[in-house]
């Protein structure tokens, strides 16, 4: 049962976790690492219900394993960047020190859930250090960080890390159809939006606003390719006035250029916007690779602006002016 | 007018200058003062008819001997240099307060406030030398500390002779950089033979190459060294002369480039001056009991004032703000300031908080002391002193670095 | 659940488990008061996790049950009823908790009592029994001592150990240590040994009731918690993990200097010298001086501040051995002679660097250990 902690992929790293469970040697601290969406947190979050589960195995029906779901168990602390912070703060590191320093309320092991410290002020990420150093008795740490290259050295090397990385799309396709009960087309989909990371695929596919939003922003993008400057013009003006919306349209589009760019070279890599593949096709052959190219940078470069507070409508109006023209 | 005019003073040859006063047949004669050449003696200091031949101090005193057989090698008198040297500094101290000792035959003037050329000055300050200590010495006169040494070590190398080159060599405002630039890289503070190797590599021949080289792609290549390099190159270096000449004070001072009554200038500067008492103090690790102010108006007339402190201090914090208090005691808010000054004298090893639980044998300790008191008790208090409280010790009590680990 | 409370009663129980409650936590219910019905009486439960503080109050239990209140809304709003009854009443399906005192009705919203974390049942067989206001006196002379520093843990605690009928608290930070020692009336079968946070024998000594009431501490094996129940109200803390370090090899066995002084004059003399010591670096100068044939031994007491001024207060007293200088915080002689019960103390002095022994004259059960400044100069 639950082979895979009902995880879609990793299965190495299930294996490796469970081999640790199995023969008792429990490190005291794990660093999952990978992009955001593959499933760190996810795996985490598993790994800490085995440990506390009575027998040492993941049941997801087990009162502690429901709680720790939830994230909300006596023993289970978990220390994040706070809304409206810049960084995670020391102080959430002392208070973390204070609470594995007690024996666990209920469990086998205190378990303390870091996310994302890469987000961690250098004081919190020197005091985490001492309890690297010196870990209490019953405690099981377990870090998130996008890489190992954006935290201390001195942490890497006192933690086992568990590189994650983006799925096979057909392992992935497969995992959604047959976990998930989703449609293959679908499922399929999903895997290449994602660009094979489980995360990412499971919130589009519990999330039909956000897919829905997506082709909006393509279709979108596609009538402006041939769409005089006037109405390029009056369409920036409109569209830079909602900063995160713009981000993420932003985004889609980087996507779907990028797919262009690789059509325009034959590459053999795969498209991200499957569902789309025709439109893609139809759009390169209107294009040389340079045209591709420039459009891809100029996405690229505006998101980069648009993080350092640059004026969004006039790099909107540009953006948009300067997008190739193709005939409908 | 908003430059400084440092002298920088080197005394030559300094060992056999002097072992030429006690010995006048030495003179023009190859010779070295040093180790011996049959151990692993270097050379410390030698005559410079001995450096035409190619003998350079810091060399092994056996290779020094094989150039030139007929060396004469002299032990020293360490005691006679240091009281030379003394006598020097003290003519120095009363040419400016603001000497900088570097060694014990160097020193930096700050002479900003001396009126009157420069150059003469420095003629009347080896003349007086010559005539009180009978040591010969070369000086270098520019706008930095940087310029004016390496004015000097080209004054004298430019001096061909056989005895000393008592040499003086000016650089020009604004002709720094000018200077500089037909040089050796290795001339300028902070290249040593690993950086000027790189800067080599890069395509550079001298310092002028390096003055003109673009700052962004060396401090990208050098990081800070990079930027200061540059800026040396350029002949720039705002290095102050510092004088803390004893260890009984740690003292800044500055003279301004245009006198001042603008209470935020001075602000600054005192804000500036405590910053650095203070680092000095820490670094030095001492606190002291008073807090001094020292202040030049315009007509040259100098105050010092001073207030004692229950407990000692380092904190820049507390300086200042004695420092402030005393300049609002001594200072109409109106007069023109010349100069300005915060020193911290009283000196002593901070107090400190013993720790628990470091390792110590307390009993051993505690017999020790049982021990002490009975030979003082028996022959009066200063019969013995403990290694850490002999007074050129620093007896800093074991760290607490236990309970931290 | 249907229970009828006194208004003061209710009001006494929400104050006592109150400073356990966990405000802002990942677990919301842990912000709530359990409320449950228990033997005939109305249990009031709140846990921060670390430390759970429970308190039971007379009731008329027409129904019995549970749930969990929130407790900052339930104690302003009891605290707002007249005295006299109050009338509890939950609806099981929506959590909801009608309470009515005479003319006032309320809802309260509610988190099933299922959510709460499950507060240990202790065998008080086993328990060792104290006497209240001797334990009080115990944690008073040591809680003190310990760290705040969360870079140790085990020195924010305090060690608590159980031998035969000898019962032994021990707290240290970096610079001092306090022991203190008590038979216990009755012997215990089985060695105990713990740390238990400072914080929760400082809640203990609070809330442990006064005069002759008893106190059964326990130690469930295996729990990693130590409970401590009187007749209306239990305290249960999560003990710290990790050895702490062997104090016995810190306490000076020799001294050169022993200095008995009148505990109040010493502690009036520091008390004003703290005035002028706490601007700078706290500390306080003790210039020791044997008496002769003549004149008593003396202590100087002496701090000074940059802007306060200073002080000097000489203190008479028996001096064996040889003169001393030393220099302590004086905060940290202060505390300790503000728990010292005896009109006496010896004050033991080896050196200038090594530690000073305080014990209460009389009193064998307790001793505190200091670590000099060490002077500069």
């Amino acid at each position: 049962m639950h082979t895979n902690w009902e995880m879609l992929g990793h299965q190495w790293a299930v294996d490796l976790l469970k081999k640790h469970l199995a023969h008792n040697h429990l490190r005291h601290a794990y660093l999952f690492t990978g992009p955001d969406g593959i499933g760190r947190r996810a795996l985490a979050i598993h790994f800490a219900q085995a440990i506390n589960h009575p027998e040492r195995i993941y049941d997801p029906e087990d009162t502690h394993s429901q709680q720790i779901a939830r994230m909300q168990h006596p023993d289970l602390s978990i220390v994040q960047r706070q809304e409206g912070d810049r960084d995670i703060k020391i102080e959430a590191v002392r208070e973390l020190q204070r609470a594995l320093s007690l024996t666990p309320y209920i469990a086998n092991s205190r378990i303390a859930l870091l996310l994302d410290f890469e987000q961690a002020s250098e004081s919190a990420s020197n005091a985490l250090l001492k309890t690297l150093e010196e870990p209490p008795g019953r405690v099981v740490l377990m870090i998130t960080a996008e890489s190992t290259d954006a935290l201390l050295p001195t942490i890497v090397s006192r933690c086992e890390v568990i590189r994650l990385r983006p799925l096979p799309l057909g392992m992935l396709a497969d995992g959604l159809e047959k976990k998930l009960k989703i449609p293959k087309d679908q499922a399929k989909l999903l895997a290449h939006l994602s660009n094979g990371k489980p995360g990412t695929a499971i919130h589009l596919a519990q999330n039909p606003a956000r897919l829905e939003m997506r082709s909006k922003a393509l279709d979108t993008l596609h009538s402006l390719l041939s769409s005089s400057r006037t109405d390029r013009f009056a369409h920036a003006n409109r569209f830079y006035r909602n900063k995160p919306e713009l981000v993420d349209t932003l985004a889609i589009w980087l996507t779907y250029w990028r797919d262009v760019l690789q059509q325009t070279t034959s590459s053999q890599t795969p498209l991200i916007n499957l569902d789309r593949a025709e439109e893609i096709a139809r759009v390169a052959q209107q294009l040389d690779t340079a045209a591709a190219h420039q459009a891809t940078r100029q996405l690229e470069t505006m998101l980069q602006d648009l993080r350092t507070n640059i004026e969004p409508r006039l790099a909107a109006e540009a953006l948009l002016l300067r997008l190739p023209t193709i005939s409908p | 007018m908003d430059f400084r005019t440092i002298i920088h003073l080197d005394l030559d040859a300094f060992y056999c200058a002097v072992e030429e006063l006690q010995n006048s047949s030495l003179h023009g004669k190859p010779f070295a003062v040093g180790g011996r050449p049959e151990g692993r003696g270097v050379v410390s200091s030698c005559s410079y008819a001995a450096r035409r031949l190619g003998i350079r101090s810091a060399m092994p005193m056996a290779r020094a001997v094989q150039i030139c057989p007929n060396l004469i090698i002299l032990r020293g008198n360490h005691r006679e240099y240091g009281q030379k040297s003394r006598q020097v500094m003290e003519i120095l101290r009363q040419t400016t307060d603001l000497v900088e000792q570097i060694s014990i035959d160097e020193a930096f003037l700050d002479v900003s406030e001396i009126s009157g050329n420069k150059v003469a000055l420095a003629r009347s300050l080896q003349s007086r030398i010559k005539s009180e200590t009978n040591l010969p010495c070369s000086l270098g006169i520019a706008t930095n500390k940087l310029v004016a040494k390496i004015a000097t070590d080209v004054g004298k190398s430019s001096i061909q002779t056989d005895t000393f080159p008592n040499a003086i060599q000016e650089v020009p405002v604004g002709q720094e950089a000018a200077f500089l630039a037909p040089l050796p890289l290795e001339t300028l503070w902070g290249i040593g033979p690993k950086t000027a190797e790189t800067l080599h590599r890069m395509g550079m021949q001298n310092i002028g190459d390096l003055a003109l080289w673009p700052v962004t792609d060396l401090t990208k290549r050098l990081g800070k060294l990079g930027f200061d390099l540059h800026a040396r190159a350029n002949g720039i270096d705002h290095n102050p002369v510092t004088t803390h000449r004893d260890p009984k004070s740690i003292s800044q001072e500055v003279t301004f480039g245009k006198d001042t009554n603008h209470q935020h200038i001075l602000n600054r500067t005192l804000q500036h001056q405590a910053l650095q008492v203070s680092t000095g103090l820490k670094r030095a690790g001492f606190v002291g009991t008073t807090v001094k102010l020292k202040l030049r108006w315009a007509d040259f007339t100098t105050i010092t004032r001073q207030i004692t402190l229950p407990e000692p201090v380092d904190n820049e914090r507390t300086i200042l703000e004695y420092a402030q208090k005393l300049l609002k005691q001594n200072w109409n808010g109106k007069t023109l300031i010349r100069l300005i000054g915060i020193g911290v004298s009283g000196l002593q090893r901070p107090s400190q908080q013993l720790s628990l639980w470091d390792k110590v044998d307390y009993t051993r300790m505690a017999q020790l002391e049982a021990a002490l008191h009975q030979v003082r008790s028996r022959y009066g208090q200063d019969v013995i002193q403990r290694g850490a409280q002999s007074p050129n010790q620093h007896g800093l009590p074991p760290d607490e670095e236990e309970l931290s680990q | 659940m249907k229970v009828s409370v006194l208004q003061e009663n209710l009001a006494h129980g929400l104050g006592i488990v109150s400073r356990a409650v966990a405000p802002r936590t990942t677990l919301p219910v842990l912000a709530n008061v359990l409320v449950a019905t228990d033997e005939g009486r109305l249990r009031l439960s709140a846990t921060n996790l670390e430390i759970g503080i429970t308190c039971w109050i007379g009731a008329k239990i027409s129904d019995e049950g549970s749930t969990t209140v929130p407790a900052r809304t339930f104690a302003d709003l009891v605290g707002t009823l007249p005295d006299g009854q109050v009338d509890m009443d939950l609806v099981v399906q929506t959590q909801t908790l009608h309470v009515r005192s005479g003319t006032s009705n309320t809802d309260i919203k509610c988190i099933d009592a299922q959510e709460f974390p499950p507060m240990p049942v202790p065998d008080l067989r086993d328990g060792v029994v104290f006497n209240v206001s001797d334990l009080r006196e115990m944690i008073k002379q040591v809680v003190f001592a310990a760290s705040s520093d969360e870079a140790r843990p085990v020195l924010t605690g305090v060690l608590l150990t159980v031998e035969d009928n000898l019962v032994t608290m021990a707290a240290a930070d970096g610079f001092r240590l306090s022991v203190r020692k008590a038979e216990l009336s009755q012997g215990s079968a089985q060695s105990m040994k713990a740390i238990i946070p400072a914080r929760a024998l400082n809640e203990l000594a609070r809330i442990a009731g006064d005069g002759d009431d008893t106190v059964t501490m326990s130690l469930p094996p295996g729990r990693g918690q130590v409970i401590f129940r009187t007749d209306d109200v239990e305290l249960t803390s999560q003990l710290i993990e990790g050895s702490f370090p062997d104090f016995e090899q810190i306490i000076p066995v020799m001294h050169n200097t022993r200095t008995v002084v009148s505990s109040a004059a010493f502690l009036k003399a520091c008390k004003q010298a703290e005035i002028f010591a706490r601007d700078g670096s706290h500390i306080a100068r003790l210039n020791i001086t044997p008496g002769d044939e003549l004149q008593p031994g003396s202590v100087e007491i002496s701090a000074q501040s940059e802007e306060t001024g200073s002080s000097e207060a000489v203190v008479e007293a028996t001096i064996e051995g040889q003169p001393v200088l030393i220099a302590f915080n004086v905060r940290y002689l202060r505390e300790v002679l503000d728990v010292v019960g005896t009109p006496n103390v010896a004050l033991e002095t080896t050196a200038a660097a090594a530690p000073g022994l305080i014990r209460p004259m009389g009193d064998d059960g307790f001793l505190h250990v200091i670590m000099p400044m060490h002077l500069g100069g």
